[in-house]
């Protein structure tokens, strides 16, 4: 029996001791770089829709023979303790030297110490919270704008379409929704709008009816109604808000182009008034498309662009460190990321002093009954 | 209220399988998760006819809640082990949730085919929906039927029998087994006519259903499983209060707490505030008797 046993625990400790070597060589010459999303639970989609984005920048980095790096993922589930949690995994365990996305602003805020401690550069294609322009840390940069400036573009269209009395719901348990108040509370007072503190309605992560909220705001008579919920919440608080009588317009940035909030709202999509980055009409554009559908049976949202965008950024900086012969670390990747100047195909990618997208013009859209996003004069 | 009107068919179910199993069910309102995505694939994917899809939808709820019973739960059952139950009713929780979100790629859903027409013969006021009408037309009905059912049937007092104490009721002769199976069924049925009405007013979440589980938790803990009237009047309370809360910009952000301050007011009443007030009734009615006594002396 003892002689078995024996037998047994040499079998399974060659076993385990080939996995590693096995490992160690997979790994060894490799540039591994991560990814944290939620990959699971509520707000899955986020990372389902990245994660899409950055297995057909895989391929098309493969077909055109380009150096490529390992991805290497962690499941967040848009949680702060359990980013943590992963980004400590893919760090210590993983060695990975940068990160193609952390999503989530307030994951982001939590991890920019971090990363800058450890001089681990953080790409993310989703965070627009303000908070992160002064507070995201050198190691921090963003392919998509901060909602200060298309908070500013909101309140402008608002103003110009002469509608100077809002109100605004948001969740108060998401950083982003929180970014996205102080933002319009700020660029729509200062351009002459008129939103009193009493107008402004938190509102928590599992509110799923509104009524009592939308009939608190209604009282106020107001012109425009600032949406600072995501998906479906978002959804909901329009469709019930229409069910209603009241025809909006309901004002927001990209979380109202979400494929939730259009299928949550039904019919009340069409009152619906947002800005998204200028889409870039290019063959690329329209090749990425035609594939993220014929994938995923899904069209792309502007999230799938940015993320493919932000694949490409960081494998830029990797084959050029590479190519000048530097190993791949943090810190040379951070400096690479710094000089960054590519031709996404959501439009060229810079970074200013604070490593904020440089540039980004902006579109006004709406739906139409079948759910197409049209641009508004 | 119509929003509580949501959540009766969740406590209902809840309490019917609490009481009879002596343990929190947390479990079983995913069988209405699992109903409404059944509901969602067979009509809006399949395109099935709605009634076979509302069948099938009402049957997978239902079978879904006998497989959870009989292959985790029975033995913990019969055992006495609320502990142990509890348990295991947070890991299926966790797969069921996680399989959903798998099944649609973590995005949220809505029904289009299955959706009550919002306008016409089927609007009753103003921003009262169809599936508003169905969820508070489920109220009385349910309540009142199952109240009526446990209480003034043969078959409700077999079911009061088995819950009280299963080993007297086997040595009485009851049919303990035919009974679990009666109330499993039950409940996920309630669950899944739950589940549908919520997912055709919200929409489908693989989490759709956890916020209302911990609702109907605080909801029967306070107010007691025994006590069917009792725990829909208490969900439709805390509907009422979750909107008077939301109107309230200042308190709108406490509206997901209300539930949680039910269940502790409820703590505090049936463990602190009633015993003392017995006690204090029955010294009073004592010192009373005792001095007519003197009196007569």
């Amino acid at each position: 029996m003892n002689r078995r046993r024996a037998v047994s625990s040499i079998v399974l400790t060659a076993v385990l001791l080939s996995l590693g070597a096995c490992r160690s060589t997979r790994t060894s010459g490799n540039v591994n770089i991560g990814a944290i999303l939620p990959l699971s639970g509520d707000n899955a989609s986020f990372g389902i829709t990245a994660r899409n984005a950055y297995q057909i920048a895989e391929e098309d980095a493969r077909q055109e023979g380009r150096t490529s790096f390992t991805l290497v993922y962690g499941d967040s589930k848009l949680d702060k303790g359990l980013a943590l949690a992963e980004y400590g995994r893919l760090v210590n365990q993983h060695h990975v030297v940068g990160f193609i996305e952390a999503t989530g602003s307030g994951i982001a805020l939590a991890l920019a110490d971090m990363a800058a401690r450890d001089q681990v550069p953080i790409i993310s294609a989703v965070d627009t919270s303000p908070l992160l322009t002064s507070r995201g840390g050198p190691f921090f940069f963003r392919v998509v704008p901060s909602d200060a400036y298309s908070s500013k573009v909101l309140s402008a269209w608002a103003m110009e379409k002469g509608l100077k009395s809002a109100v605004l719901v948001f969740n108060q348990q998401n950083d982003w929704a929180v970014g996205f108040k102080n933002a319009v509370l700020l660029s729509y007072r200062e351009g002459g709008g008129s939103l009193p503190d009493n107008a402004v309605l938190p509102v928590t992560d599992d509110v799923v009816d509104f009524n009592s909220a939308i009939a608190t705001l209604q009282k106020m008579a107001p012109r425009a109604w600032f949406v600072g919920l995501m998906g479906r919440q978002a959804g909901l608080f329009v469709r019930q808000s229409v069910s209603r009588g009241i025809k909006g317009p309901f004002l927001g940035v990209d979380n109202l182009a979400q494929q939730e909030f259009v299928d949550a709202a039904g019919a009340g999509k069409t009152d619906a008034w947002f800005v998204l980055p200028t889409e870039v009409k290019s063959a690329a554009v329209s090749k990425f498309a035609a594939r993220y559908r014929q994938l995923f049976q899904r069209d792309p949202d502007s999230l799938a662009f940015k993320a493919y965008d932000a694949y490409f950024v960081m494998l830029n900086a990797v084959e050029t460190i590479k190519k000048s012969g530097q190993p791949v670390t943090g810190a040379a990747l951070q400096r690479q990321l710094k000089a960054t100047n590519f031709p996404g195909i959501t439009g060229t990618i810079q970074f200013d002093q604070h490593n904020d997208l440089l540039k980004a013009d902006y579109q006004r859209l709406t739906y139409d009954a079948e759910s197409q996003k049209v641009p508004v004069q | 209220m119509l929003r509580g009107a949501y959540y009766v068919p969740i406590a209902l179910a809840f309490a019917l399988v609490a009481r009879h199993g002596r343990y929190l069910p947390l479990w079983l309102p995913e069988c209405g998760m699992v109903a409404a995505y059944a509901a969602y694939f067979s009509i809006e994917r399949a395109r099935f006819p709605l009634l076979l899809g509302m069948a099938v939808a009402v049957l997978a709820g239902s079978l879904s809640a006998l497989v959870a019973h009989y292959a985790l739960f029975a033995g913990h059952v019969a055992r006495s082990e609320p502990f142990a139950a509890l348990l295991r009713g947070i890991g299926v929780i966790v797969l069921l949730d996680n399989i959903a979100s798998l099944l649609t790629g973590g995005y949220a859903l809505a029904f289009s085919r299955l959706a009550i027409p919002s306008s016409g013969r089927f609007r009753m006021v103003h921003a009262l929906l169809g599936s508003d009408a169905l969820a508070l037309g489920c109220v009385p009905l349910l309540a009142g039927g199952l109240w009526a059912a446990v209480n003034h049937t043969r078959s409700g007092l077999q079911y009061r029998s088995v819950s009280a104490n299963r080993q007297v009721a086997t040595q009485y002769g009851l049919r303990v087994q035919r009974i679990d199976f009666i109330v499993v069924v039950m409940g996920g049925l309630l669950c899944a006519i739950g589940g549908i009405t919520n997912g055709l007013r919200y929409g489908l979440t693989a989490t759709m259903m956890s916020t209302t589980a911990l609702k109907a938790v605080a909801v029967v803990v306070a107010v007691g499983y025994d006590r069917l009237l009792t725990v829909a009047l208490g969900m439709l309370a805390i509907g009422v209060l979750e909107s008077l809360c939301q109107a309230r910009i200042r308190f709108s952000a406490f509206e997901d707490g209300v539930s949680y301050a039910a269940l502790a007011i409820g703590l505090v009443v049936h463990y602190v505030v009633w015993p003392w007030w017995r006690h204090w009734r029955e010294r009073r009615s004592w010192g009373a008797e005792k001095q007519l006594a003197e009196a007569r002396l």
